[in-house]
């Protein structure tokens, strides 16, 4: 088996509560190469920025725990490794900018010295190179006038322009991998459209893997090379993206498809939901969990937890009923929103 | 920034005038006030004596006319033969001694600012260091000895702090080593330690609640800071935690302390009338209290107006010392 840049191996974090074990991630598995995107669709609450931030050790131990699996990174278990070593890939080689640009950067410090710090910590470069630098990477990112702005504060700058200044203190390492956990969700539309292009674009000079976390699947559809869709900590489907978007073979990725408002079907301008919510994962019993949600649901699937079974060419999905005789998606009457 | 000062500083007038106005009504209603009788004490003074003291302090007129005559005093400029002239402010003369209040003020203030500067010291080094400690090691035997201990500071008198200070130091511990170690209780100086050792225990009576304050903002604002998403970005970049804590955690979360910690040592300038009275400290707490008991309502006056002017200084700097740590303040200037 020839080596992945990051193989995600049946990844669980659980987090010991008073009220329980909250199973956030469970079971989780993928590999991704360089250069590679892979989208992380799901509801709130279905694990996909617990994993990313598992991933990083940037989950507090206790209330968290990993109960099993592991993530290596050039062949490297990054879970065993001790402290000191993470810290040194973190903000490296595997860099993450997170959802609300707002709040994530320190309103006391300029932004120059926010960029300069990772390149200070990690190449050893010194002050004066690593603002010259940080001016490169403003540049990069599309900022008029690094020169001054280097000098600004974060509450100088707007939403969108400062989660180009996230993603480029996220690339000032030259990462392998670049973690993304809603870039966009906190932002204007039409800035979303501008940092998903500066996004691709930029991947494509330093060809740098990205796992796009969100839930837009629009995005996904546009950006990503594969798709993993979770459902209260678990994956429910993972292919690629022309597989799940045009072969989708879980009920859960059919309700999401069937939520996203589309313009080129005229369906009487009507969204089709899914009923009811999440799950909580406190406690969770063993059984498909989106069953209590799932128009298919039948008693066996209430039995036991499905397990990813092969449904087409690198295409995983885990549903008891997939394989069944007359088991196939069909035009349900849309319950419509407030049913 | 100036057009701030600037702004700052007219705000203060209206403060200035309804501080001194309130103070000289209740000097003018103020029951059983006679400062001149306080003067000869149990005896009765000739009353031509008293009528020409009267006439001196010009305690005859109207209060609004004494109140004119006071700002007129105040003024450090001044027409003298018919130029005007730095004079600096007068700020009158003591009924009680007949001498001039800023002299007592220039003996007394000095001794005030000293022991403020101590309790403040005290303040930073153990009321931040131990919110520091208390909220890294949340929920450490260490948390719950400065929670607890800071509980029952901040519900101490300050007065019965300093008595039982005075006891155990200066009474107790003289008895139980046999007089070869204790600490001053009483005064700024004495033959038999040095000037600083006098400053121990009312240092520490002084700065003990204010410390225990800071102690709680200091850990209150780290833990909530460290909950920031900025803090997980720090993380992220691979800053180590002591990088975290001190270089992104510590800037943030010492803004409201040095708030609370600036405005603390404002009012410590005012004089501390409690702390200075218990371990009579020759300060301009201790003086305003006699004053006001001697009815000498030029000290109180003159010390009052010092008061004022040191508060609003300090109050001024801390202000101004703000934007320096939290850029977002840029007062008067151009913002987002």
């Amino acid at each position: 088996m020839a080596e992945h840049l990051l193989e995600v191996d049946d990844l669980r974090m659980h987090f010991h509560t008073r009220d329980g074990v909250v199973k956030a991630v469970d079971g989780v598995t993928y590999t991704l190469d360089a250069g590679e995107t892979l989208g992380v669709v799901g509801e709130s609450g279905s694990g996909k920025s617990v994993h990313a931030l598992t991933m990083m050790g940037l989950v507090p131990m206790p209330p968290g725990r990993i109960e099993g699996g592991d993530v290596r990174f050039k062949g490297r278990s990054l879970l065993a490794l001790p402290d000191e070593e993470r810290r040194r890939i973190r903000g490296n080689e595997i860099a993450m900018i997170f959802q609300d640009p707002m709040t994530s950067l320190n309103p006391v410090y300029r932004v120059g010295r926010q960029l300069a710090e990772p390149l200070m910590i990690h190449k050893g470069m010194s002050k004066k190179d690593a603002w010259a630098r940080a001016v490169e990477l403003l540049r990069l990112v599309g900022i008029p006038h690094p020169e001054s702005r280097v000098r600004d504060y974060p509450h100088q700058f707007s939403g969108g322009m400062r989660q180009r200044v996230m993603i480029a203190m996220a690339l000032a390492c030259d990462p392998d991998i670049l973690i993304a956990d809603e870039p966009t969700t906190a932002l204007d539309v039409t800035i979303q459209a501008q940092i998903m292009e500066l996004m691709q674009e930029l991947q494509q000079r330093t060809n740098s893997a990205i796992i796009m976390i969100t839930h837009d699947l629009g995005v996904v559809a546009d950006m990503a090379d594969r798709v993993l869709v979770m459902y209260a900590g678990r994956p429910v489907e993972y292919g690629s993206t022309d597989e799940v978007f045009y072969r989708p073979k879980h009920p859960y990725t059919w309700g999401l498809m069937d939520s996203i408002p589309r313009h080129d079907v005229t369906t009487k301008g009507e969204l089709c939901p899914i009923k009811g919510q999440p799950p909580s994962l406190i406690d969770a019993p063993e059984r498909c969990s989106f069953a209590p949600r799932c128009p298919y649901a039948t008693t066996v699937c209430l039995e036991s937890v499905p397990v990813l079974r092969t449904v087409g060419e690198g295409h995983l999905a885990s549903c008891h009923r997939i394989g069944e005789e007359g088991f196939s998606r069909i035009e349900l009457p849309c319950a419509g929103v407030g049913a | 920034m100036l057009q701030y000062i600037t702004k700052r500083i007219v705000q203060f007038v209206p403060v200035f005038f309804g501080v001194t106005l309130a103070l000289f009504l209740i000097a003018n209603y103020m029951p059983g006030a006679d400062p001149i009788q306080m003067r000869f004490g149990e005896r009765t003074p000739p009353p031509e004596i008293k009528a020409a003291l009267i006439k001196q302090y010009g305690l005859d007129r109207p209060w609004y006319v004494q109140y004119g005559k006071y700002l007129v005093a105040l003024s450090p400029v001044k027409s003298v033969n018919g130029s005007l002239q730095w004079t600096g402010p007068d700020l009158g003369t003591s009924i009680y001694t007949g001498r001039p209040v800023t002299t007592i003020l220039a003996e007394t203030y000095p001794h005030t600012i000293r022991l403020a500067l101590v309790a403040i010291m005290i303040e930073i080094v153990v009321g931040i260091g131990a919110g520091v400690i208390s909220a890294v090691k949340q929920y450490s035997i260490w948390d719950v000895l400065v929670t607890l201990s800071t509980s029952i500071l901040v519900s101490l008198p300050v007065f019965w702090l300093g008595l039982m200070l005075q006891y155990f130091f200066g009474i107790w511990l003289k008895g139980a080593t046999g007089g070869a170690f204790y600490l001053p209780i009483s005064g700024a100086s004495s033959p038999f330690f040095p000037d600083w050792v006098h400053m121990i225990l009312p240092g520490i009576t002084l700065a003990s609640v204010s410390t225990a304050y800071a102690a709680r903002i200091m850990r209150s604002q780290l833990l909530e800071v460290t909950t920031q998403d900025y803090i997980r970005t720090a993380r992220a970049k691979g800053l180590s935690e002591r990088g975290v804590l001190w270089r992104h955690a510590m800037k943030n979360a010492l803004i409201p302390v040095v708030t609370f910690i600036g405005l603390d040592l404002g009012a410590m300038f005012a004089g501390a009338v409690l702390t200075e009275t218990v371990f009579n400290w020759p300060g301009v707490g201790s003086t305003i209290s006699r004053a006001i008991f001697q009815r000498d309502f030029p000290i109180v006056f003159g010390s009052v107006t010092a008061m004022l002017f040191a508060v609003m200084i300090i109050n001024l700097i801390v202000d101004v010392s703000y934007a320096f740590l939290d850029p977002r303040i840029r007062y008067g200037g151009a913002g987002e």
